[in-house]
């Protein structure tokens, strides 16, 4: 009886339902959404409108470990048409010869088209993270044309672009300058929040098309690979034109793409992208700015600071019922690069003074640059009305209604730099 | 060592009573506090400390009364024996409930976040008999695994948010004490009612081998409670926000999702950090289980205390799989919590405090 009982054990134990071999699986570690722009028959039903292109990247394990495999390549793009993105993993996994998994993708993806619709890039955020898919700390970028584009890229660095995204973001050396980090879970609660967030851009590369080739297959889905093509190009993806042209050229682009800047998303909808200058800006009033170089011409030569770290401060105030923004930004550096005679004593206390305050001007010019985008968009993705909400909350009751239309765009913003230069280098 | 003499000393009861306090309403609990006053919600612990601390005097105060009796014994000494019975009966009813429920939303978050496809039976069967098997064994084995698990439990529980607290954005908990007054309070008492676990002191009290420190390790416990509540809702607001911890089924889980560890070589770890729940989870409902079989057995005068595990695994678990979907299992279980939670933390034991004192019945002088 005993014996029956334990060899019985075993077809309870929970593992009988959930055990899947690793094999059995495929990693999806880049995630890729966008909005198909061919045109929709109005009269087909909601639930049946392939709205979305999602691009995934299905990697191949053993060539990516180094071992022999089967795999012409070391993944396999594959676009989806779909209504939805759940609906998309079913249409994915008829022509995979694995499930999928979204327990490790390292990157999202969302496509410029996919950007300008409100009310898809919402649908297409609940469904990422009604269901847990992926997880929240998982770095998002807005791709300055097709995302199907972005996926084919070809990077000689690492030739999985999602693990090329890890490591890049992953790396806590690289300087806070050019680019503020996006994570799903923050870009939910800024959008929460105050309705408005930025995420990095990922720009295509220019000059040389992504070789890749458009083959439609019966079913209506399509599959790229990553040969090259003897194909005439042109440069449209920046403009976000559909790239999927028959004439595109096989010039192969390595590291050809960059990320810096940010596109500016308000209440799930893109209202424009701003450069790296401007989002140098909007990280030194977030004071989230790290090994900032700042460039000043003193004695006709160029002289860099750069600016290790920043710490800011905005204060509100009013007067004669208006109110105003003061943003106190403190800069700690060192002077990185300039060149001096030797006969002179460049760096003493006079011209150190002077030098600060071209620097402080310099920075002023980066800040009002910045702000000056900010108004010029009517939208605040420099988070003062959210400062004014958690500094002075009854402020912020008199001017919340109308903060949106015109509060902040008429708002005066005061700007106070001052900077530490701790050393000069090991030269003087 | 207290080897098979159905005693716990001070320190195990105080273990014990800290992990079953520590269970799935904790999970919950930044989105009820969250949903009621907003970013003040940290602050609901420390006012239902207050509220808790009455609890425990109500409970202590009639426990202290017939030190080493247990709740079916003096309830019919307080309440003559017919109503005494009664009293146990609805006691009894209302762990089972409780119990169900909280094995319910235990495995439909194990089945959400690591078994996804294993029937939620089977994930509930499981823990059942695995209850069952600590239990089974007396008060003595419980108390015993508590001092075990506590290290495996609270250890991680604090690395982890260490580790999260020197990166959380505390402007997330600004505007500071903007709420209204009437909502502190009702969120005070929701909160209170997180520390249910109290109400098994009536029954476990009885097995401590020092009954008058009942009340001084029910304290301590509720103040670590009290601090890690605290604490948890203040990591959940800074680190996933107040507006997304209200909509949220289990606001905690999201924030261990969120995390970022350094390097990236770990991944999915809110799967790990579950594992360590689970444990506490098991304390919680094996203490829910014995107590109840406990007082099954005195209420029918069995010699063998743990005859009656068994009896009160299927109501348990009957309960537990009523509710149709996770949506009604929620809704039943917070509105169970919030409506009955408090009869057996404070109505009660007070009332039955009091009509010990006016009949003048103690563990020494019982009424005639």
């Amino acid at each position: 009886m005993k014996l029956i009982k334990l060899l019985f054990i075993p077809f309870i134990l929970v593992g009988c339902w959930d055990s899947v071999e690793i094999n059995n699986r495929s990693v999806i570690l880049e995630f890729a959404i966008d909005k198909n722009i061919d045109t929709m028959d109005e009269t087909v039903p909601i639930n049946q409108r392939d709205v979305y292109d999602i691009t995934y990247s299905i990697p191949d394990m053993a060539k990516m470990s180094g071992t022999e495999s089967l795999a012409k390549d070391m993944k396999t793009n594959i676009l989806v048409k779909s209504p939805t993105i759940a609906t998309s993993l079913e249409e994915l996994e008829i022509r995979t010869r694995n499930t999928v998994t979204f327990s490790h993708v390292k990157v999202v993806f969302l496509g410029e088209e996919l950007l300008k619709d409100p009310k898809l890039l919402k649908e297409a955020i609940d469904s990422m993270t009604r269901t847990r898919s992926i997880a929240r700390n998982v770095p998002m970028l807005a791709v300055k044309g097709k995302t199907e584009d972005a996926m084919n890229i070809e990077n000689t660095q690492q030739p999985i672009l999602g693990l090329y995204i890890m490591n890049y973001f992953n790396n806590k050396e690289r300087p806070e300058a050019y680019f503020k980090t996006q994570i799903l879970g923050n870009f939910i609660r800024d959008i929460q929040d105050s309705g408005v967030a930025t995420m990095p851009i990922f720009h295509l590369p220019e000059g040389g098309q992504i070789p890749d080739t458009n083959k439609k297959s019966d079913d209506g889905a399509e599959k790229y690979n990553n040969e090259e093509e003897d194909n005439n190009t042109e440069d449209n993806k920046s403009e976000g034109e559909d790239s999927k042209s028959d004439d595109t050229v096989g010039e192969k682009n390595d590291t050809g793409f960059e990320i810096s800047g940010g596109a500016v998303i308000k209440d799930y909808k893109l209202v424009d992208y701003i450069d790296k200058e401007i989002v140098r800006g909007q990280l030194i009033i977030d004071g989230s700015a790290r090994n900032i170089p700042v460039v000043v011409e003193h004695n006709d030569n160029p002289l860099t600071y750069l600016a290790k770290r920043v710490k800011t401060k905005i204060n509100f105030g009013e007067i004669n019922n208006t109110m105003h923004a003061i943003i106190n930004v403190n800069m700690i550096g060192e002077i990185a690069e300039y060149t001096t005679e030797f006969s002179l004593n460049e760096f003493n206390p006079s011209n150190m003074e002077e030098i600060r305050k071209l620097l402080s001007d310099e920075v002023y010019k980066q800040i009002e640059m910045t702000v000056n985008k900010a108004h010029e968009l009517n939208t605040d993705f420099l988070n003062i009305g959210l400062t004014m909400y958690r500094k002075n909350p009854d402020m912020w009751e008199k001017y919340k209604h109308n903060w949106q239309e015109s509060a902040f765009q008429n708002m005066p913003v005061y700007v106070n730099i001052d900077i530490d230069i701790e050393n000069t280098g090991i030269l003087r | 060592m207290y080897t098979h003499n159905s005693r716990i000393s001070m320190h195990q009861f105080r273990i014990m009573l800290t992990l079953q306090m520590f269970n799935m309403s904790i999970l919950i609990l930044p989105r009820i506090c969250s949903t009621i006053v907003g970013q003040d919600g940290y602050w609901l612990p420390l006012f239902g400390f207050l509220i808790g601390s009455i609890y425990i005097f109500a409970i202590t105060g009639l426990t202290n009364r017939f030190r080493g009796k247990s709740f079916v014994e003096y309830s019919k000494i307080i309440l003559t024996k017919p109503i005494g019975i009664l009293v146990t009966i609805m006691f009894l009813v209302k762990i089972i409930i409780t119990i169900g429920f909280e094995l319910r939303l235990f495995a439909e978050m194990i089945q959400r976040v690591l078994l996804p496809n294993t029937p939620l039976e089977v994930i509930m069967l499981l823990m059942l008999f695995a209850t069952y098997y600590l239990i089974k064994s007396g008060v003595e084995a419980q108390g015993r695994m508590a001092e075990i698990l506590v290290y495996f439990i609270f250890v991680p529980v604090v690395i982890v948010m260490l580790f999260i607290m020197f990166k959380a954005d505390y402007n997330q908990l600004l505007p500071m004490f903007r709420s209204d007054v009437n909502k502190v309070l009702v969120g005070s008492f929701h909160t209170s009612v997180t520390f249910m676990p109290l109400e098994f002191v009536l029954v476990i009290g009885a097995f401590v081998n020092r009954p008058k420190k009942i009340r001084r390790c029910c304290f301590s416990a509720l103040l670590v409670i009290t601090i890690l509540e605290v604490l948890i809702i203040i990591l959940t607001f800074t680190g996933i926000g107040t507006i997304e911890s209200s909509r949220e089924f289990w606001p905690v889980l999201t924030l261990m999702e969120s995390i970022q560890l350094p390097g990236s070589f770990i991944e999915n770890q809110e799967i790990l950090m579950m594992g360590w729940w689970i444990m506490s989870v098991f304390m919680y409902i094996s203490a829910g289980v014995y107590v109840a079989s406990l007082l099954v057995s005195q209420l029918c005068n069995f010699k063998r205390e743990n005859v009656t595990i068994i009896p009160v695994i299927p109501f348990i678990f009957l309960i537990a799989v009523l509710p149709s979907s996770l949506l009604y299992a929620y809704d039943y279980f917070l509105k169970f919590q919030s409506k009955v939670g408090v009869v057996f933390l404070l109505i009660i034991p007070a009332l039955m405090w009091l009509i010990a004192i006016l009949r003048k019945v103690d563990g020494k002088h019982e009424a005639n």
